[in-house]
């Protein structure tokens, strides 16, 4: 077989974006090695490298194959992981749009930052479309593991290394239990380890699966950092550098979303209603424990850590509701959680930069200071409660539209309270800022530095300030294009069609 | 019952009550260098239990990577950072021990009832392949390549950020760097005094 | 007798546990890495005990344990260097001083 027959059978052509982010990765390494220290065009290769593996998934988008499967099935690039790997592969350009100046101010060498996030991109994006235990264990390490090293990349704050190994050793732990459940797979399917095959494999839904299940959704439940597998999120939120957060809490979260959906709803169709329960009860503690919990909280990126907890509920009852307006809503909360996530953290980052603080009470009266920055933080924090016309709004909307479509009343009414008590504590930061007499102007703001753009890393971090209010603010009204899209994903996804709509006449046989 | 098989068996329970001990001794050995030394003997049992289970390459590997590397590893950490220190006593220590020992014993009895109770699909007749390594060999070019290129760029990125995080930073011109997030702590936290 | 695959699922179940144990109770982050390599342990057990005893035509779980080991060196590599940069600004490894953090 030669090189070009090898090609066409693999369908190498479906991993041309991540191979994209590898490419960049391996310039960015090797310019860096070569031009020293000094060299201020990383980041724009980076930026360069991530918008061309965002063309990549669009032309894959708007050019549909026909059988999705490559690598000999390892791999599905199925519309809902193109739309995953969109979400991330967006995540990381963010992110290193928020980065430069960040990094530049912490003193602490630009090119190997880019390189790891390069990497946990591409452990991402992988993760998003893998459709075989292998694949999914080593891309889900790539990712974790790159994560591991960002949160301790600024090594001389002892925050940092205290969250990087909080998050390492809560991390592995994890994935150990999380590969326990897939040894316990692979022995049921009597050696398979592609999803599709296991699920074939499983017939009769027995204690050991369940079991397996438990260990699976405690392994993921830690990456969405859901309840009660969520105590490192605060910690590594506030000690890690702040656009990590922002990538951790979009990003990885997404991808975690991505192996959620495709590796419960593929392998344990079996036993549907014992990881629904599971499920239920994750998302329950998520919404409640989340929201209530950041109502206490002094530090910004802590009350967002807590605020992304609640989010992750948010998200989690759209999965569980099991029907296509369910999952259609999930990935369109998720599409616009990306920009106003990123939108509120590229707010805080600024607001570090120019004061060095992040306590919630050190924003009081910024708007007399610096509108721009208020405006943008407020519109983000507000899409993030819900408030009409933004974008979270009409997300939120569509997921208790869908959840109370499919008769999840009692978890559509708990999610409906949860989103006022966060209405609250987004309100509270946005209040401080605008509202406030200019003599109860906090020492920081009271300090605030000259609103300058002109230092390098500055401009990007603008751009994407701007980028993500601007579309926070019309999203929510302009939406249609994106309800196409969340909507194609579903339609597109052989797995998810299979599970929403089950043979009923087979059903509702007694 | 052959020979061969009583062979086996013998082997098998040597090395099980040497895994099992020295496991045991990894996490309850007061000494951290010693537990280290038994986490060594405990990876050589785990390889011989391989070879029992027709798995000779990965046997090989786990002496290799698990002994050669790993465990070197984590010795000269110890080595590194292994100051003689009396840890201060924590508050409710013997209750949490209590807990922990029994949600340990309670997770061993189910894995143990779920494990014993499931009915595997048991291949009629174990035998060794001629060749595991040539069969290793075609799984990784085949449905395994994605991960196997992968773990190449896993493992590169590993020792870059390893490498980074572990070195002391410093430059001549500009003496040390801060190396800290923008954000100051808290003045409640007592970090460290310059 | 023969041997079964059950003598080994229960090794690798004790050993899991034991590192669960380890994990939970230990002060000392090197220690906590070292149960996790004995979690890991375990899991690479089960497979190949599945493998030779499922699926010992294709042995898929020994390609599984590779890639585990794989991955396992490279955690320990990035674990052991952030114990060391944070011993060096702490200047201590035990787990219960690690309390900057808090609200």
């Amino acid at each position: 077989m030669n090189f070009l027959s090898a090609v066409a059978v693999l369908k190498t052509a479906t991993i041309v974006p991540e191979l994209i982010v590898i490419l960049t990765l391996v310039v960015v390494l090797i310019v860096d090695l070569v031009s020293g220290r000094s060299n201020r065009s990383l980041p724009t290769l980076t930026n360069l490298g991530l918008t061309a593996a965002l063309g990549a998934i669009v032309w894959q988008w708007l050019h549909p194959q026909t059988s999705t499967l490559a690598f000999l099935g390892t791999f599905d690039s199925d519309r809902l992981s193109l739309v995953f790997r969109g979400i991330i592969a967006f995540s990381a350009l963010l992110t290193s749009l928020i980065s430069e100046r960040y990094l530049l101010q912490a003193g602490v060498a630009l090119g190997e930052y880019l390189v790891i996030l390069l990497t946990a991109t591409v452990g991402g994006m992988f993760l998003a479309g893998a459709n075989e235990m292998v694949t999914i264990f080593v891309s889900l390490e790539t990712l974790s593991i790159a994560s591991y090293l960002l949160s301790g990349y600024t090594k001389r704050d002892p925050r940092s290394n205290e969250a990087a190994l909080k998050y390492l050793l809560i991390g592995a732990s994890s994935s150990a239990i999380f590969l326990y459940g897939m040894s316990l797979l692979y022995g049921l399917s009597a050696g398979e380890t592609n999803l599709l095959r296991i699920a074939a494999a499983i017939r009769h839904p027995e204690l050991a699966v369940v079991l397996a299940m438990v260990f699976i959704v405690a392994g993921i439940a830690f990456k969405l950092s859901a309840v009660p597998f969520h105590q490192w999120t605060p910690d590594v939120y506030e000690g890690s550098p702040t656009p990590v957060v922002a990538f951790l809490s979009v990003g990885s979260k997404a991808a975690g979303f991505a192996l959620a959906v495709r590796f419960l709803v593929t392998v344990f169709h079996t036993i549907e209603p014992e990881w629904h329960y599971v499920f239920v009860i994750l998302t329950i503690l998520s919404m409640v424990l989340g929201n209530v919990v950041a109502i206490a909280q002094t530090s910004m990126k802590r009350m967002l850590a807590y605020s992304s907890i609640g989010q992750a509920g948010f998200v989690m009852l759209a999965m569980i509701v099991d029907t296509e307006a369910g999952y259609a809503s999930m990935i369109f909360y998720l599409l616009v959680y990306l920009f106003m996530n990123m939108g509120a953290f590229a707010c805080v980052i600024l607001f570090a930069l120019r004061t060095g603080t992040d306590q919630i009470s050190a924003y009081s009266g910024l708007y007399q200071k610096d509108p721009l920055l208020t405006l943008c933080l407020s519109i983000c924090l507000l899409s993030l409660g819900g408030i009409p016309p933004l974008a979270g709004f009409f997300g939120k909307l569509y997921i208790f539209w869908a959840g109370w479509q499919a008769g999840a009343y009692g978890l559509v009414i708990l999610g409906l309270v949860m989103s006022v008590v966060s209405i609250y504590y987004y309100i509270r930061v946005v209040k401080q800022m605008v509202v406030k007499e200019p003599q109860e102007m906090s020492e920081a703001v009271m300090r605030y530095p000259q609103i300058s753009w002109v230092e390098p890393g500055m401009r990007p971090l603008q751009v994407a300030m701007v980028s993500t209010l601007v579309i926070t603010s019309i999203a929510g009204i302009a939406a249609n294009p994106l309800f196409g899209i969340v909507n194609d994903a579903v339609t597109g996804s052989r797995f998810l069609q299979a599970s929403v709509s089950p043979p009923v006449i087979v059903q509702s046989l007694p | 019952m052959k020979l061969s098989q009583g062979v086996e068996l013998v082997s098998l329970l040597v090395l099980t009550a040497m895994v099992v001990a020295a496991a045991m001794g990894v996490v309850l050995s007061p000494s951290i260098v010693y537990a280290a030394f038994l986490l060594g003997l405990v990876f050589l049992g785990i390889a011989g239990m391989y070879l029992l289970l027709n798995a000779d390459f990965v046997a090989a590997a786990q002496v290799l990577i698990y002994v050669g590397a790993v465990n070197v590893l984590i010795l000269f950490a110890i080595m590194l950072v292994n100051r003689r220190k009396v840890y201060r006593e924590v508050k409710l220590g013997a209750v949490r021990q209590l807990v922990a020992i029994a949600v340990c014993v309670s997770l061993f009895a189910l894995l143990l009832y779920t494990n014993l109770n499931t009915v595997w699909l048991l291949t009629p007749e174990v035998t060794a392949l001629p060749s595991g390594i040539v069969t290793l060999g075609q799984h990784f070019f085949n449905e395994y390549l994605l991960p196997f290129e992968l773990a190449s760029v896993l493992l590169l990125v590993a020792l870059i950020g390893a490498i980074i995080l572990a070195r002391r930073e410093f430059v001549p011109d500009r003496g040390e760097e801060n190396l800290e997030l923008v954000e100051r702590p808290k003045e409640l936290v007592a970090v460290k005094e310059e | 007798m023969q041997v079964s695959l059950d003598a080994f699922l229960v090794i690798g179940a004790a050993l899991f546990c034991i590192g669960i144990y380890g994990l939970v109770t230990s002060r000392n982050a090197v220690r906590v890495l070292m149960s996790i390599e004995l979690m890991l342990n375990a899991v690479n057990l089960n497979f190949l005990a599945f493998s030779n005893y499922l699926d010992s035509a294709t042995i898929k779980g020994q390609v599984f344990s590779v890639f585990v080991i794989t991955v396992a060196a490279a955690e320990a590599a990035v674990g052991l260097a952030i114990v060391l940069s944070i011993y060096r600004s702490r200047d201590t490894v035990d787990m219960e001083e690690f309390n900057l953090l808090r609200w």
